[in-house]
């Protein structure tokens, strides 16, 4: 089934307060996203985005101010949840506490007055799905689970009614890290098995991008880019996109493009030809991941000098970082192994820096996904 | 300072929470307690406060007993996962409440305050009340109240656990400039093993009460005792899968359902007493390597093709899901490439190049380590 | 959860000993709370001539159930004096119907209107009712006695008499609840405290649990029948057990609305009894008779052990209610909330 959220508001009147409607900033200010059938979109963004109100009025568990929100070409204003056909796994589990593991599925059934035997058979289907062990939970009051059997069971009864679209609201957030990794696989192998639109709500860009065919990065409840992995992380939008996604923090400097030179603080890099010819003379702050940095030469006047902190070295991924400070700012940069803390002089990587406005945060240039073949 | 715990345990009824748990955090160290939620790890820490009783073995502060110590005694300085801050009190007073509660003059107090609060950049808030304060400065608001007291040692039970993303990698490095200047003795707990590696001078693995292995987080990666530790330490985990040892002629090899590898001859030799027995066998993601791009000579007997289920692009390269269709299921394996997988090899079968010097084999009954340690044969 | 009483440091010997000390404060507590129960029973047993001894007797020299006979057949006119007019068992019937009713409708509307305060509305409306609803517990029962005791005259009129239909001579038809049960119960079927209680509890409830339920088809009643209200027994259980404890002992509203001797209950029963005693030694002239034989009643000590039995015998429906309350209590506290 395909969603369009179209150019949908929402706006809470806090409890209590004179003021009007007006002077709130809205929840969700104008917000157009469309999902297409089969299609995970993941919603991202940091708390008070927007992106839980969002999903529950996808869900219909809010209703929006101005907009609509169509399920295929159906204006779903006036469905109830109820009757909407969706699925949905909450970050806090919501298992009814009273019930097992087997009466939170059954729940579904008996409010449809469907049988006892669909029930079952269905929860049985499931079962094996979710793989072994599964049926013990099933039988065990939900309130001696752990977490993540208790997110196994929310994720059984969302996917137990065979739903036309599965609504994911920060579903793993809580889990340990370690168990986090393993949930996560299982649930992608779940929505690829089943094909069903999805809309998965979550604050960490590492499972957004996981999760998600395409990404929605919301702010302060806008929309602020929506796209592939490869979109968001080499063209960003401004600079929040920029610093917001990225394993290790981006470093900014706050610098000024003059005499096609980059100045930041003390030292001065040339700039290629063809990206001085793109900027404009005048402040800046330049974006550099952590993999966007080179190591420069011993010769002066080759790069700024970092003030290091501490290294770190990270097996897994067969890196070694610096953190510290360059040219005044923080920075976080991958350096090749065996490198000393010691005179260490770094140039950013041009091809891989990105540029963005000193007062906004608008992208003046972006480098684009590099060419890895 | 230094903390020596020998064989500490704790029990609630009949469930043994803390099992024989020994350690020592020596002068200076950053010692971290990482494993799953259960493990222990928290009511160690809690041990080591004083906040709960030990129920057998002994805990030292510089070789003095202190058992039957009170919290407020040991001076301590711990930081709670929820900031533990008091809502009523302002900044500058919570982070006074240490000093006061220790009867420090006033003047002290006037003077430190400020300067803890200036470490942590929490200077300009000292009027605010907690609650009008985010999550990222109530955290540093916990910190500056742990450093304002120029504790003996520091305890932290999950601070970071309740941080966005972002603000998480800055609060890090505030716990470690706060150590780097301290210089004091301190047990971090977490269940994130890569805030654990990061961190760590040395750390120890918990599971059900009791330490797997204790080591700086090089030792732990590359030689895990057990197979909790190897699948533990390392993200994306290490993939872990049943074989079968069998040998020919000259050389001792891995039969998997789908696939043999041939183990080189120290391996080999570790194992040559187990053969036609079962292992555990354990690949760590980044030792599977596209052939063309493996580090060295691909053949049949270091090779074996999967099929591309997930591509998720990471800032140093791919990590690549895959499944190996077997016999008795199939078996998933996380690979962990240096470049970018396009998105058209999903679905593909793909080789894979395994780098046998860096295979890790275990007990599968036991689970211990069959190449270090007591567990080798 | 760990207990937060801090263990560690215990053993040393000036903890253990103020730790000793406070127990024994304590103990002291317990043993004085105590006392008073003893000496109900102990004098509901003790011989009519003990009763009124001094100084009193701590344990009694003989064991009788003089007592309670006194008090089975306190409305037998075969008696030395008929002491009341209807036999014991009608009062008691009386309170357990009024209670049984006010707390069997009143438990779940009280509930019902919480949850919707809490889950169903929101922003001013849930603020505005809320307070509605609290704002009855801050008028003294005292101040509205009256006006509540006019309007079960003629209900829904707060007037002695009912108004006259303007331009007719007939009145408005009214419903007299006075001198009725449903006097007493309806005021007593919503009570702010205890949806306040209840209010408490379903806060607590995670709105996403409500949300899961409403995703998966759940009527808003289903979802209170099925999802909220087994996980709200504890709070069932208290309110039950204090709804049916302030019903069952209330007295002045009784006393004002029922006058009817057959539809008196327990608590306005003993009153008139200690009433037509006390009054007993004084009374003089046509009833001389009777008042001697109270006088011979009195003298003996009986009445005041027959009090006691009658104590005893007004608390033990609390007491049961609070057995069974409790069990269901403990049975259902283990809802929690994450982690």
């Amino acid at each position: 089934m395909r969603i369009r959220i179209a150019d949908v508001t929402k706006q809470y009147v806090r409890e209590g307060s004179l003021r009007t409607a007006a002077d709130e900033p809205p929840a969700l200010d104008h917000i157009s996203l469309d999902i297409a059938d089969g299609e995970t979109v993941s919603v991202v963004g940091p708390s008070g985005c927007g992106k839980s109100t969002l999903l529950r009025l996808v869900a219909g568990l809010e209703t929006a101010d101005s907009g609509t929100v169509y399920y295929d070409e159906h204006d779903v204003a006036d469905v109830p949840p109820q009757s909407r056909g969706i699925g949905m796994v909450f970050q806090d589990y919501a298992l009814y506490p009273t019930m097992k593991g087997a009466g939170n599925l059954k729940y579904y059934f008996d409010v449809h007055r469907r049988t006892e035997e669909e029930s079952r058979a269905r929860a049985k289907e499931i079962a094996d799905i979710m793989g072994v062990g599964f049926e013990l939970l099933l039988g065990q009051q939900t309130t001696t689970l752990s977490g993540g059997e208790q997110q196994r069971v929310a994720i059984a009864r969302c996917v137990v009614r065979d739903p036309t679209l599965f609504l994911m609201d920060e579903p793993i957030v809580n889990l340990d890290a370690k168990l986090r990794e393993s949930t996560r696989m299982e649930m992608a192998k779940l929505l690829k098995r089943y094909g069903v639109t999805t809309m998965f709500v979550t604050h960490d860009q590492q499972e957004a991008v996981f999760m998600g065919d395409r990404i929605a990065l919301l702010r302060a409840g806008r929309v602020v880019q929506v796209g592939s992995f490869d979109e968001l992380y080499y063209s960003p939008a401004n600079l929040f996109v920029a610093s917001f996604f990225g394993s290790r923090p981006l470093t900014v400097l706050p610098a000024t493009v003059a005499d096609r030179a980059v100045h930041a603080g003390e030292v001065s890099w040339p700039l290629p030809a063809g990206l001085a010819d793109r900027l404009a003379p005048g402040p800046v702050r330049v974006g550099v991941r952590p993999e966007a940095w080179r190591v420069a030469g011993a010769e002066p006047g080759q790069g700024a000098p970092m003030a290091v902190d501490r290294i770190e070295s990270v097996p897994a991924e067969r890196l070694t970082l610096a953190h510290g400070t360059v040219a005044g700012a923080r920075a976080t940069v991958v350096v090749p192994a065996g490198t000393t803390a010691e005179g260490l002089r770094l140039v950013p990587d041009w091809d891989a820096a990105a540029f963005f406005g000193a007062d906004d945060e608008v992208a003046l240039h972006t480098p684009g996904p590099p060419d890895f073949f | 300072m230094t903390i020596t715990a020998t064989r500490l345990t704790k029990r609630f009824g009949d469930k043994t929470a803390v099992d024989g748990v020994e350690f020592e955090v020596g002068e200076g160290e950053f010692f971290v307690l990482v494993g799953p939620s259960g493990c222990g790890k928290t009511t160690t820490l809690r041990m080591i406060a004083g906040l709960e009783s030990i129920d057998d073995g002994e805990l030292r502060m510089n070789s003095v007993v202190v058992n039957e110590t009170r919290p407020r005694d040991r001076d301590i300085a711990m930081v709670f996962q929820d900031y533990a801050i008091f809502p009523h009190l302002s900044v500058r007073e919570n982070i006074a409440y240490g000093l006061r509660s220790r009867r420090v003059a006033t003047s002290v107090i006037k003077q430190k305050v400020p300067e803890a609060a200036a470490t942590f950049r929490i200077d300009h808030l000292l009027r605010r009340k907690p609650r009008q304060l985010s999550g990222g400065e109530r955290q540093r608001v916990a910190l500056a109240r742990a450093l304002v007291r120029d504790a003996q040692a520091y305890l932290y039970d999950e601070p970071l656990s309740n941080l966005d993303a972002q603000l998480r990698h800055q609060a890090r490095e505030d716990i470690l400039a706060l150590h780097q200047r301290q210089r004091k003795p301190t047990v971090y707990v977490t269940h994130d093993q890569s805030e654990a590696m990061s961190m760590a001078d040395r750390m120890a693995v918990m599971r059900g009460g009791r330490i797997e292995q204790v080591g700086t987080p090089r030792e732990l990666y590359e030689n895990p005792v057990s197979a909790f530790v190897a699948f533990f330490i390392g993200t994306p985990s290490i993939n872990l899968f049943e074989a079968t040892l069998r040998a020919d002629a000259d050389d001792v090899w891995l039969e998997a359902p789908a696939f043999s590898l041939r183990l080189p001859p120290t391996t080999a030799s570790a194992v040559a007493g187990r053969v036609g027995g079962p292992v555990t066998v354990g690949i760590r993601p980044e030792d599977l390597h596209p052939p063309r791009q493996a580090p060295f000579d691909v053949g049949e007997h270091n090779k074996f093709t999967a099929r591309v289920e997930l591509i998720e692009p990471t800032t140093a390269g791919s990590t690549v899901y895959l499944t190996v269709p077997g016999p008795e299921g199939d078996l998933d394996i996380a690979a962990g490439f240096t470049a970018r997988l396009p998105d058209r090899f999903a679905g593909e079968q793909v080789p894979l190049a395994v780098d046998l010097g860096k295979v890790h084999l275990f007990d599968p009954v036991t689970e211990r380590s069959l190449l270090l340690g007591a567990g080798a044969a | 959860m760990p207990a937060l009483l801090p263990k560690v440091g215990m053993r040393q010997p000036k903890l253990r000993y103020s730790r000793a000390a406070i127990a024994g404060f304590l103990g002291i507590g317990v043993l004085l709370h105590l006392l008073p129960f003893y000496y109900i029973i102990s004098t509901s047993l003790k011989p009519g001539a003990e009763v009124v001894r001094n100084p009193p007797t701590f344990i009694p020299s003989a064991i009788t159930f003089d007592a309670w006979k006194l008090v089975l057949r306190i409305g037998d006119e075969s008696q030395i004096v008929q002491l009341v007019k209807e036999p014991f068992w009608v009062y008691f019937a009386n309170s357990a119907f009024i209670t049984v009713i006010a707390v069997g409708i009143g438990l779940p509307v009280t509930a019902l209107a919480a949850y919707a305060n809490s889950k169903l509305q929101s922003g001013r409306g849930a603020r505005v009712s809320f307070l509605f609803f609290i704002g009855t517990m801050m008028v003294p029962f005292v101040v509205t006695l009256v006006p509540m005791y006019l309007l079960t005259l003629n209900f829904p009129f707060t007037m002695p008499d009912a108004p006259m239909i303007p331009g007719t001579d007939t009145e408005f038809p009214t419903l007299r609840l006075w001198d009725t049960p449903w006097a007493v119960i309806l005021p007593a079927i919503f009570v702010p405290f205890n949806f306040l209680l209840f209010k408490g509890f379903f806060d607590t409830i995670p709105n996403s649990v409500i949300n899961a339920a409403r995703v998966d088809g759940g009527s808003e009643l289903n979802i209170f029948r099925r999802i909220v209200m087994p996980m709200a027994v504890p709070v069932f259980a208290v309110t039950a057990y204090m709804s049916f404890g302030s019903v069952w002992d209330n007295f002045l509203w009784q006393l004002v609305t029922l006058q009817s001797p057959e539809k008196v209950t327990m608590s306005v029963a003993t009153y008139q009894l200690i009433e037509r005693l006390s009054t007993a030694g004084s009374t003089g002239g046509g009833a001389a008779a009777q008042a001697e034989g109270m006088g011979d009643l009195l003298n003996s000590g009986l009445t005041w052990n027959g009090m006691m039995v009658l104590a005893i015998l007004q608390s033990i429906p609390i007491f049961i209610a609070f057995l069974v309350c409790r069990e269901y209590l403990l049975r259902g506290i283990k809802i929690r909330g994450l982690k």
